[in-house]
């Protein structure tokens, strides 16, 4: 079965909603052109800076309402370019037009209006009396500082700005397309796997180019179910039948959310993967979220999460960094090191890298080349796991980073059975158990000096959110499960320095 | 069968005094030993050593005992090394018995201990094994020694006993060496570390008085270097016979002599003991060593650390580390990873300091380090770690791992830590110890010839053997 997309975009005078699309059905064009005014953000941001130039008030004269959130940085450390998501709850008889004029202000402390910033709704929904959505923007934060912003809204002549996401995504029926400014890659749309990507910084360089599609759909091995065959058999997605995936493009991020089913050869759903690739408009990374549910009870061999793969031969070093329970505050944690290149590794066969030895808690691993001086690194954001029988199968839960056909891959496992020739050696695991991990691919330059102190940082940063009030207190919601992955949970693992 | 054990069986063969027919006439009675191996692999040459207890009068030095292989209506005499005889109570001689014992998977051997033939002796064996004083060089002193056997010579630190060299008569047979203070015109210093403590002093003014313009933190003032490579004279036991070599050294074990500033004030008595032990084989291309340290008065500490082998980076090309998964189910199996070492290739991203730290488990299976292009190669198997205290209670012992450490033109080595910083400058960073903390170690150091990837397949294969010695057991006495 072909998967089916929808593609949603909030039109202009319309109220946001899903349209589900044949895969081969081109978007509408008002998502086209919409797609194509990436190149207008610069152009829309000079616009409003000129217009605030002392009449910011003056131009919001048309709006009825705003709430403001306020920003909390009580960090040490600056946030530039932070991505800023909240719920809000508002009366239904004011968002008529919510989709077209909500508008995100920031305001200085006299709560004068300062600038405009691109801001991103999404989520909308009018159950009775109330309006719920959730509004995006980026917060320019110092270190320790507070802001505010302004959201303007009811407003019925408003009209919605032009897109000016510097993110473009293309749907073409063999690859979904992206680029940003930092990096390009293609997605499978049938599997949802990452067919290429290239990093942009400090110049272009494929990472993962030699066809393939290895993650970062979370992996299933189980033991062979064709009798008589002791090989490990992995799972593959596959489409799941009316269910097709969504595209959201916005100022601040673009959504592709979807569900695999992963399948046996004999096309038997064993489990099913939720997935979301968030793409932002002006960060150098972008963050997966995939949970994997076992729709059977099932013996496995491996279950493997956080998958990302790079092709060895661009490669000197893949890097990591653990998280040591007892050091003390000011102690360094060390970023491990080890050679990939293939050079010296001539003679030997492929296989894990460290042999299971890194604990699955990594705060963050990275791929590199200290010659051409770049860096992918995956930042761990959070892993949650939970299983109906409470007790979660966990097996030789490891980090799990090797060397596979020119590759150098690595996942976080909660389950890993290396002896893989005998279905008594698998872990059985329950219908209905759910692990689910959030992980943020980062973009960077290379240095000796700095390269560490900046990722830690950035590691830090993500894994630690701003705290954000709504004022008046009755418009905020709280926070959900469903919110986007934009943060993760792991700012524990940030608190000591590194060398 | 890979070549490790063919030349183990080699020199099995080539052993003047293996076996030869033994005549029981005259021999007051035997206990029967019985040897079993239940582990389903084979045994090159594994050694036995144990204990016995003989209803026989004799004095150690006119004891009469022999190892005699019972093979069906054969006896065979084993050459064997009887040591720590002592005359026990109710008319009886006591002492350990130690042989080497080539094994089937499975295999069951019977072995009779005879004792008491006038005149007979403990047995004359010749032993492959020679340990004699080293020849005069750079560094002085009494226990300067080199042992040799057909795989590998070693010679030992001079003032100290430490493993200071070794070389692979299997492969390359340079030099292995290491320089921290002492460059190859002195020989360097010696390889063997272990043990080790950084005793902190975090109230000293880190001043380098030598160097009142130089801002970098200098060594030997915030702490004082308390190391076996240090040591002056231990107290010493040799134990010597045609199976073994064993020396045995304890004692307080004070700052270092030479990396210590006496202006700062210390404690005017022994804090810190420690004990190492290396034995050595005649036939086996392995040696055991174990150390134990021990703390004998409370302090501050920024690391301690033990099974430390320290290495000259150009030695070695790669290391491969097999794990010790704990809780690994029946029928899975632990995996080995191999590593290009950074510091050979002069790849280290960061510059020297550790490429591995706080992320690896405090006990491998084994690791190893080897030279692809001339085949020197050295393997550590860690037999046992235990940690306690002698007052009772948990050790402190957080911040537990093997550490690798790299730096080019200068080291690869792992170290397994305890209570470890590497901010050693603040005096937040020290850990506290109550007196009495107890660490041990036993080791397994092989030195073999590196022929390609295969090799780690011998490594698994000792690995296994380590793991599940031979069973030995007593049985009647007539």
């Amino acid at each position: 079965m072909k998967p089916s997309f929808s593609i949603i975009v909030p039109p202009a005078g319309k109220q946001r909603q899903n349209r589900p699309l044949d895969f081969h059905t081109p978007p509408p064009a008002w998502a086209k052109s919409a797609m194509n005014l990436a190149s207008l953000w610069a152009l829309v941001a000079v616009a409003v800076t000129t217009a605030a130039a002392g009449t910011m008030a003056e131009n919001y004269a048309g709006w009825k309402y705003a709430v403001e959130i306020q920003v909390r940085n009580s960090d040490a450390f600056a946030r530039p370019g932070e991505v800023i998501d909240v719920g809000l709850s508002l009366p239904a008889s004011r968002t008529s037009n919510l989709g077209n004029d909500a508008r995100a202000v920031l305001k200085d402390g006299f709560s004068e209006l300062v600038r405009e910033v691109p801001c991103q709704l999404y989520d909308l929904r009018t159950t009775g009396s109330a309006t719920t959505c959730r509004i995006a923007f980026y917060a320019d934060l110092p270190p320790n500082s507070t802001q505010r912003f302004a959201v303007f809204y009811d407003n019925p002549a408003a009209i919605h700005p032009p897109l000016a996401n510097r993110v473009s995504i293309n749907q073409r029926p063999d690859s979904w397309s992206i680029e940003s400014p930092f990096y390009s890659a293609a997605i499978d749309p049938r599997t949802a796997q990452c067919l290429r990507l290239t990093s942009k910084i400090p110049h272009s360089q494929p990472i993962y180019d030699r066809g393939g599609a290895d993650f970062p759909v979370p992996a299933i091995s189980i033991p062979a179910r064709t009798s008589g065959d002791n090989a490990p058999e992995l799972l593959q997605p596959a489409a799941v039948a009316g269910d097709p995936d969504e595209l959201s493009e916005g100022e601040v991020f673009s959504e592709v959310r979807g569900r695999r089913n992963l399948v046996t050869a004999e096309g038997a759903a064993l489990a099913q993967v939720n997935f979301t690739y968030l793409f932002y408009s002006a960060e150098p990374y972008f963050v997966v979220k995939t949970s994997v549910k076992f729709l059977r009870n099932t013996p496995v061999y491996s279950v493997e999460m956080n998958l990302l793969a790079a092709d060895q031969e661009p490669l000197t070093h893949y890097m990591f960094r653990p998280v040591s329970p007892q050091l003390p505050l000011t102690e360094m944690e060390e970023v491990g090191s080890i050679m990939v290149d293939a050079a010296t590794r001539r003679g030997f066969s492929d296989g894990d890298l460290l042999a299971g030895m890194l604990p699955a808690n990594l705060a963050w691993q990275s791929w590199a080349n200290i010659d051409r001086k770049f860096a992918v690194t995956v930042f761990d954001l959070f892993n949650r796991h939970r299983s109906p029988g409470g007790t979660v199968p966990l097996y030789r839960a490891s980090t799990r980073a090797g060397l596979r056909d020119g590759r150098v891959k690595s996942a976080i496992a909660p389950i890993y059975v290396a002896a893989r020739d005998k279905p008594s050696h698998a872990i059985p695991v329950r219908r209905g158990t759910v692990y689910e991990e959030a992980h943020a691919v980062y973009f960077s330059g290379w240095d000796a000096a700095d390269w560490r102190k900046e990722t830690d940082g950035v590691g830090r940063r993500l894994n630690r959110r701003p705290e954000v009030q709504i004022f008046p207190r009755a418009a905020g919601l709280p926070d959900d499960e469903d919110a986007l992955p934009h943060h993760g949970e792991r700012g524990d693992a940030y608190l000591r320095g590194i060398r | 069968m890979n070549t490790l054990r063919a030349l183990i069986l080699s020199v099995l063969l080539a052993a003047p005094l293996a076996a030869q027919p033994f005549n029981p006439v005259g021999w007051a009675g035997y206990k029967t030993l019985v040897v079993t191996e239940t582990a389903g692999i084979s045994r090159e040459n594994d050694p036995v050593d144990l204990s016995f207890s003989l209803p026989y009068q004799a004095t150690p030095a006119a004891a009469a005992l022999r190892l005699v292989r019972e093979s069906g209506t054969t006896l065979t005499e084993v050459p064997a090394q009887f040591y720590e005889l002592g005359s026990g109570a109710k008319s009886s001689l006591s002492g350990k018995v130690a042989f080497l014992c080539p094994m089937q998977p499975n295999e069951k051997k019977l072995f009779r201990l005879y004792f008491g033939q006038a005149s007979a002796g403990l047995g004359r064996y010749e032993s492959s094994l020679s340990v004699r004083p080293a020849e005069s060089g750079p560094i002085d002193g009494p226990m300067h020694w080199t042992i040799e056997n057909d795989f590998y010579r070693i010679e030992t630190y001079p003032k100290n006993g430490q493993i200071w060299h070794f070389w692979d008569k299997q492969a390359a047979n340079r030099i292995w060496w290491f320089k921290e203070w002492n460059g190859p015109e002195k020989g360097g210093d010696p390889v063997d570390w272990s043990p080790n403590v950084w005793v902190a002093y975090p109230d000293r003014v880190n001043f380098d008085k030598a160097a009142p313009e130089d801002k970098m933190k200098r060594f030997s003032q915030p702490f004082d270097w308390h190391y076996a490579v240090g040591w002056v004279q231990p107290q010493i036991e040799i134990i010597e016979g045609p199976v073994f070599y064993q020396i045995k050294r304890w004692g307080p074990l004070p700052p270092h002599p030479e990396h210590t500033d006496n202006t700062y004030e210390r404690p005017a008595k022994v804090i810190v003991s420690a004990e190492v032990t290396y034995r050595f084989y005649a036939g086996l291309p392995w040696y055991f060593q174990s150390s134990k340290l021990t703390t004998l008065e409370d302090m501050d500490v920024y690391f301690i650390r033990n099974s430390q082998m320290v290495f000259r980076d150009q030695i070695f090309t790669h290391l491969a580390i097999r794990p010790e998964t704990p809780g690994l189910r029946s029928g899975d199996r632990d995996e080995t990873c191999i590593l290009p070492l950074m510091s050979t290739f002069n790849r280290m991203p960061f510059g020297q300091g550790h490429s591995l730290s706080n992320v690896l488990p405090s006990k491998f299976g084994y690791y190893t380090y080897f030279n692809t292009q001339n085949g020197d190669a050295y393997a550590n198997f860690p037999l046992v770690e235990k940690n306690s205290t002698t007052t009772g209670g948990a050790p402190t012992m957080h911040n537990h791992a093997m550490s690798l450490s790299e730096g080019h033109d200068w080291t690869v080595y792992f170290a397994r830590t305890f209570n470890y910083t590497n901010f050693r400058f603040n005096p937040e960073n020290t850990t506290f110890l109550p007196k009495g903390q107890q660490f041990e170690e036993e080791n397994i150091h092989l030195i073999y010839h590196y022929e390609g990837p295969r090799s780690l397949d011998t490594l698994n294969h000792l690995h296994d053997a380590f793991s599940h010695p031979l069973v030995v057991q007593w049985a009647a006495t007539r």
